[in-house]
């Protein structure tokens, strides 16, 4: 390995369910392997703090993803734009598995503040009606004006379209 | 503002009610314009082919009704310009269908007048290739070579610290530490061949693994930025890139499904698609055997949407 690598795994437990907290790059160094998968049904990637994803890591991602046994249920939650630009840009970054993308972030714009946000957005309870993708409304933190969506919403809910909500 | 000497012909085919016609009004010093409409293109084709540096802007949506006559005229002017109302992937179709194109500028949103004209520039002038001119006043930049890919760590978090400097849209550092990130990978791993044999050195090396370049295979990275653009250049010494190869990868991409990430060689090779898709413009400069330019451009804004709706632009310019 080249460098130290700046892709880290936090990994807790909760009887046959896993969380998965993952942070830094994903790139040529990310390491899967202290990952454990015995004796879980599910487990669930938090990917809010993935900074960077470079096609090497793309690569390897997806032979990680591969390689999880069938019988467990995978998920991911607080994607960051990064991941969901990603996921949009490479539909083959979910292994071609059924997995349920739980919640994600959605970049929005504060008039009142004059600034960009990156708030998380539930998919099961914030897109209700698939058949007709639209931005969930959103309100500042500081000003509790209102949000707007700071982005394409066809291009951004790409992923949407592609899936089925993930299972409650 | 082209200078007295630098003037060219750019002829404008055009619809009546385009929206380009707009934009040259706007910009009547720098655009040495004549606007016809498209019922004149046997005129234009007339015109380029006794002057050779005759520059084209052909807005592609004409290509359906006049694609005979403008198929024409790229054959007998390469320097071209094409301009579309596509996304990226439609782009690349375009790109994959008419190899003759070597300019094309999908101008759905918002159009960078300094970038088209600086590509228009850079057609009948090579002294305007290189990383420089992308910068119209620039607030920082820096240049930087890169002779092993263990520097890529710690050149990706200068990049990631100028860039934070430039933007105060959060996700644009990310943003541009990935387009260096892949720039960097495709330059230290696919240019350096043997000198020999003329066959790729590390193409089939893992990605994790240590390269130390040789002097003449160093990489030279060049970043900046200015008021509005982030630009990102990587340079190598042997030109080995093609058209031909660069569109045949983007293509590929496009297509989606299992290939569209290789899993069988060591590359993913999909890096330059993410680069084509998260850039605002991708311009690769070509000198066969000796040099291969990337230059990656990327809108500064404080809104995402203006990133997003910023113009996007694929070139290649080939020396000789």
């Amino acid at each position: 390995m080249n460098m130290e690598s700046s892709f880290k795994v936090h990994q807790t437990k909760s009887g046959s369910d896993s969380l998965v907290r993952l942070s830094g790059h994903i790139d040529e160094n990310a390491d899967y392997t202290k990952i454990s998968l015995t004796g879980i049904i599910s487990i669930t990637f938090d990917m809010e703090g993935i900074s960077l994803i470079n096609s090497s890591g793309l690569q390897r991602w997806i032979s990680f993803i591969e390689s999880i046994p069938e019988n467990i249920k995978i998920y991911l939650s607080r994607c960051s734009t990064r991941v969901v630009n990603q996921v949009n840009l490479f539909p083959g970054f979910l292994g071609g598995k059924d997995i349920g993308i739980i919640s994600f972030a959605a970049p929005y714009y504060c008039q009142n503040c004059d600034c960009a946000v990156n708030v998380i957005v539930e998919t099961l309870t914030d897109f209700k009606n698939m058949d007709a993708i639209t931005p969930p409304q959103r309100r500042c933190e500081k000003c509790h004006g209102k949000l707007d969506f700071d982005g394409l919403p066809k291009k951004y809910f790409l992923f949407l379209n592609r899936k089925k909500q993930p299972a409650a | 503002v082209l200078a007295e000497n630098q003037k060219y012909h750019l002829h404008v085919l055009m619809d009546d009610d385009d929206d380009f016609k707009q934009f040259l009004q706007n910009h009547p010093s720098e655009l040495f314009a004549q606007v016809i409409g498209h019922q004149d293109v046997n005129s234009v084709i007339k015109t380029a082919e006794q002057d050779g540096t005759a520059v084209c802007v052909v807005p592609y949506h004409l290509f359906s009704n006049r694609a005979g006559s403008l198929e024409k005229l790229l054959h007998i002017n390469s320097r071209a310009v094409v301009l579309s109302r596509e996304d990226i992937s439609k782009a690349i179709d375009i790109l994959y269908e008419f190899d003759q194109i070597r300019h094309l500028f999908n101008i759905g949103g918002c159009l960078c007048a300094h970038h088209l004209l600086l590509t228009l520039e850079k057609t009948v002038d090579r002294s305007r290739w290189g990383f420089h001119p992308y910068l119209a006043s620039p607030k920082e930049q820096r240049c930087c070579e890169v002779t092993s890919y263990p520097d890529q760590g710690l050149l990706l978090h200068d990049i990631t610290a100028c860039a934070a400097r430039a933007s105060t849209l959060s996700d644009l550092p990310h943003l541009i530490t990935t387009i260096a990130s892949e720039l960097l990978m495709n330059a230290v791993f696919n240019a350096p061949c043997d000198p020999v044999t003329q066959e790729p050195r590390y193409v089939d090396r893992p990605r994790n693994e240590t390269i130390h370049l040789g002097p003449a295979e160093k990489i030279t990275l060049q970043y900046g930025y200015d008021e509005k653009s982030f630009v990102i250049a990587v340079s190598d010494n042997f030109g080995r890139l093609t058209r031909k190869d660069v569109i045949k990868n983007l293509y590929r991409c496009v297509q989606g499904g299992d290939n569209q990430i290789r899993r069988e060689t060591k590359g993913a090779g999909a890096g330059l698609f993410m680069v084509a898709n998260l850039a605002n413009q991708l311009d690769v400069h070509i000198d066969p055997g000796r040099m291969t330019q990337v230059v990656a451009v990327v809108h500064l804004s404080k809104k995402q949407i203006n990133y997003e709706l910023g113009h996007t632009s694929i070139n290649f310019f080939k020396a000789g």
